[in-house]
């Protein structure tokens, strides 16, 4: 197979296919800024530096490396969008990769096409990140100094825009490699795997590692405490959304029994949603943790636009992770009816309306999202924002542990499921054309 | 008209007279019209007379009904050859499928092989029917057509009639096992 | 030497047995015809010859090639080269132009797209569809991708193409234009030519009827 040839069949010209591209390059271009910002912030190296020029999360050595750990959580939560954004049209493409088999692709040909248009994607995010970093860059330092949390862009940036370019290249291609299932004829169904205890295993073993290494890896520990809870809870979601989605379609509500047969046959999707939505929850509550930690020894500052700016900063990096989950979430929802607009047509002879759908859409959302996000902040909450970048306020004295952590975690818990619910019914606004378009009798014409 | 194989097949059970040919012609095909005494008679004479069936007892001073015919062995061979032979598809030849059909199912010959050829005989003159082009004239397209649409259906019936065969033949198995157990 | 033999084939779902030791062999220029009731498994026997599923036991030979010897790489190849398949629809990819579709086989064989385009704007010619190179699947009838389909299938110059129901999708009329089309280029390749269908004007164009039930021959008779 010639490159040209390489380039010309790894590019899909769907129009679905070109927003899942968009998505992808987006959130690649996203994660690499802030890969970009990490890199820069940990270019400052490990010396104390002077509070007049710098933000003071800049100046002191052990809130510099919180602050760098943070960026790389960022950047692995918005690749987790690509991931998504990726799996975006499944149905669509098997059938695409069937029809290049039949024309004599091979097995190997067609993964090397996958991979080469995630690559790609992967590529034009790299590129988009540079600029994206610069704006960036350029909105912090028109703050206070306080909150001029990444240092001016420098030239060298630009050395180090490369291996960003070729990180988010292979970012994207290893995705694509993962995601690669190599049938040859499309599967109308996905049973879903069993509930893998080594999988558990493996995901607390990580979690408990990397609290214990935290002081001493810094952020290296906390992308392997992220990568081990999303895999408890890929593997724990599973079995729990079998089990909700079985009894669910036992009732004897339409409603419900819809909805659970909706969770049984879409078991996938729901896992990766809520695996993605538990580890952002899982942020959330430690930054809330953090919040907390800073109140309760509030009096160890004196400069209150310390704390005011914390916060702040902590807010924002919560829009930004709730509204990377939601995406996620709506993205994942909307293909899904695109994909299935012929079976949802059939229901419209049933009598089932656009009310019916929506509040069917909801609470399968709401019952899978809401308790994902309440477990995943009360975690983080418990675990404590301390633990989890292993920058300790107090030198080199062991961060308490306040009480009040056990409180704020079930205040936390209570706030996930209204948040999820309350994700479910906003998710069900959003969607609420997507959904009218699915029940189109336009959909049940041959195609 | 294979009026006088029928007559054969139903022979074959054992020799009968007239009247019992009669009665079995009607309960073979119970939707189609009677078969007159008068043809059973006349056919009856005729096959005796070509050696396919012969006379094996005679009621003294007794009318037709008390004659007993039977099969010889040039008339067991003959209805089998024709049981062999596929219907030539011609215009309403699927009477004649029919009947081979239910006389071979009734003397329990070989239906299936039967319909597998009668299949590809029908096969092979709609291929036939397709590489000549038809006529240029308002009529023979349309003559065509209908032709080939009754053979399509034909078709269609064997097909049926084939898995039906078969069917009953796994459901024969099946009670012969049953009752070997 | 047979194009295609398949030897005691089974293959069974997860569930349903689909062949239970189907044994054929199809000699080069002939064509067959396989039919039967739905679910006797003609289209699993199709997609056995056509090496997309693998028998769970039996053999497949292509030319004398036993497919199970074959490497994953070089069963694609021999499948690209040696194969020609043309299923019902949803075969073409969605998103190429006609002539990209056509031209697929021998880009993923390494051509230039330029020395393809010649070879499939050829074929696009021998199908009767030369003025819809440009455009994309989408946008013809059912009788132009089933054209289209053909003339992929045959560009390689296979020894056997296999056809799972190809007028299925068409009314009596454009399913008699697109059969002659392909027992004419199929003719002209020399290629044997298996087609799996339950119409019997199509099954009338064969050489061979072979008819499966409950995933056996029932019966074979040449016509």
């Amino acid at each position: 197979m010639k490159v040209e040839t390489l380039l010309l069949l790894a590019r899909s010209r769907t129009p679905a296919d070109r927003s899942r591209t968009r998505l992808t390059v987006g959130a690649l271009g996203l994660s690499g800024a802030f890969l970009l910002g990490a890199l820069r912030v940990a270019r400052l190296g490990r010396a104390e530096l002077p509070a007049s020029t710098y933000s003071n999360y800049l100046a002191e050595p052990g809130l510099r490396s919180g602050l760098a750990a943070i960026l790389v959580l960022l950047a692995a939560i918005t690749a987790g969008l690509a991931v998504q954004a990726l799996r975006l049209g499944t149905a669509a493409r098997e059938r695409r990769m069937a029809a290049l088999k039949l024309a004599g692709a091979s097995s190997r040909q067609v993964r090397r096409l996958s991979i080469t248009d995630a690559a790609m994607a992967g590529l034009a995010g790299g590129l988009v990140a540079g600029p994206l970093y610069l704006v960036l860059s350029l909105f912090l330092s028109l703050l206070p100094r306080m909150a001029q949390v990444l240092p001016p862009a420098q030239p060298v940036d630009l050395l180090t825009w490369i291996p960003v370019v070729v990180t988010m290249t292979a970012a994207g291609a290893v995705i694509a490699a993962v995601l690669h299932r190599d049938d040859l004829l499309p599967r109308a169904e996905h049973p879903l795997g069993k509930t893998s205890r080594s999988g558990v295993i493996t995901g607390v073993a990580l979690v408990l590692l990397a609290v214990v290494l935290a002081p001493f890896l810094g952020y290296v520990a906390t992308t392997a405490l992220v990568v081990g809870l999303a895999f408890v809870l890929y593997n724990l979601n599973r079995a729990w959304i079998r089990i909700i989605g079985q009894r669910l379609a036992r009732s004897g509500s339409p409603l419900n029994l819809l909805t659970g047969a909706r969770l049984v046959t879409e078991a996938r999707p729901a896992t990766r949603m809520s695996t993605l939505l538990g580890c952002c929850g899982f942020l959330i509550g430690a930054l809330a943790n953090g919040v907390i930690a800073v109140v309760v020894s509030q009096e160890e500052f004196f400069d209150s636009t310390f704390p005011v700016t914390g916060f702040a900063l902590a807010i924002f990096a919560l829009l930004l992770v709730t509204t990377v989950a939601m995406a996620a979430l709506i993205v994942g929802v909307a293909d899904q009816l695109v994909d299935q607009r012929r079976q949802l047509a059939c229901l419209t002879a049933l009598g089932v309306d656009a009310q019916f759908l929506r509040r069917m859409i909801t609470r399968q959302l709401s019952i899978v999202g809401a308790p994902a996000l309440a477990v995943g902040m009360g975690l983080g909450m418990l675990i404590t924002l301390g633990r989890v970048v292993g920058g300790s306020i107090i030198g080199d004295e062991p961060e308490p542990y306040y009480g009040i952590y056990l409180v704020a975690a079930s205040a936390v818990v209570a706030l996930g499921l209204l948040l999820g619910a309350a994700g479910g019914v906003l998710a069900g606004y959003l969607l609420r054309n997507q959904l009218r378009d699915a029940l189109d009798p336009e959909n049940l014409r041959a195609a | 008209m294979a009026t006088a194989e029928l007559v054969l097949g139903l022979l074959s059970a054992g020799p009968a007279h007239g009247y019992d040919v009669k009665r079995g012609h009607d309960s073979w095909f119970p939707d189609g019209r009677p078969l007159a005494f008068g043809q059973v008679y006349t056919t009856l004479g005729r096959l005796e007379r070509d050696g396919l069936v012969e006379v094996v007892e005679k009621t003294s001073g007794g009318g037709p009904d008390r004659t007993v015919y039977a099969l010889t062995d040039k008339g067991r061979q003959h209805l089998a050859d024709w049981l062999v032979d596929p219907v030539p598809p011609a215009w309403g030849s699927a009477d004649e499928v029919l009947r081979k059909l239910v006389a071979a199912v009734r003397t329990g010959g070989d239906a299936a092989a039967f319909l597998a050829r009668q299949r590809a005989s029908h096969l092979r003159r709609i291929r036939e029917l397709q590489e000549t082009p038809a006529g240029q004239d308002p009529t023979s397209p349309m003559v065509r057509d209908y032709i080939v649409a009754h053979l399509d259906a034909d078709l269609r019936w064997l097909d049926g009639a084939l898995d039906r065969i078969a069917l009953d033949s796994t459901a024969l198995d099946r009670t012969a096992e049953q009752e070997n157990s | 030497m047979n194009a295609l033999e398949l030897t005691d084939v089974e293959f069974a779902y997860r569930r349903n047995t689909a062949l239970r030791g189907v044994s054929l062999q199809v000699k080069a220029g002939e064509i067959v015809a396989i039919t039967g009731a739905s679910g006797c498994g003609k289209s699993t026997l199709l997609h056995c010859a056509a090496g997309i599923l693998s028998p769970d036991s039996g053999s497949v030979r292509l030319d004398g090639q036993d497919l199970a010897t074959l490497s994953p790489e070089s069963r694609a190849e021999l499948r690209r080269t040696k194969i020609g398949v043309v299923l019902q629809f949803g075969q073409l990819v969605p998103d190429l132009p006609l002539i990209d579709n056509v031209a697929l086989p021998l880009l993923l064989a390494g051509h230039q797209r330029s020395e393809a385009h010649v070879h499939a704007r050829e074929w696009l010619t021998q199908v009767g569809i030369e003025d819809e190179a440009d455009a994309v699947p989408s946008e013809l009838s059912g009788g132009q991708t089933q054209r289209a389909a053909i003339a992929r299938a045959l560009i390689t110059g296979p020894t056997v193409v296999l056809a799972d129901e190809p007028t299925g999708s068409l009314d009596s009329r454009a399913g008699k234009e697109l059969l002659d089309v392909l027992i004419k280029t199929a003719k002209y390749r020399g290629a044997a030519l298996v087609m799996v269908t339950h119409d019997n004007l199509v099954a009338a164009s064969a050489n061979r009827e072979i008819r499966l039930r409950d995933g056996v021959i029932q019966h074979e008779v040449a016509l």
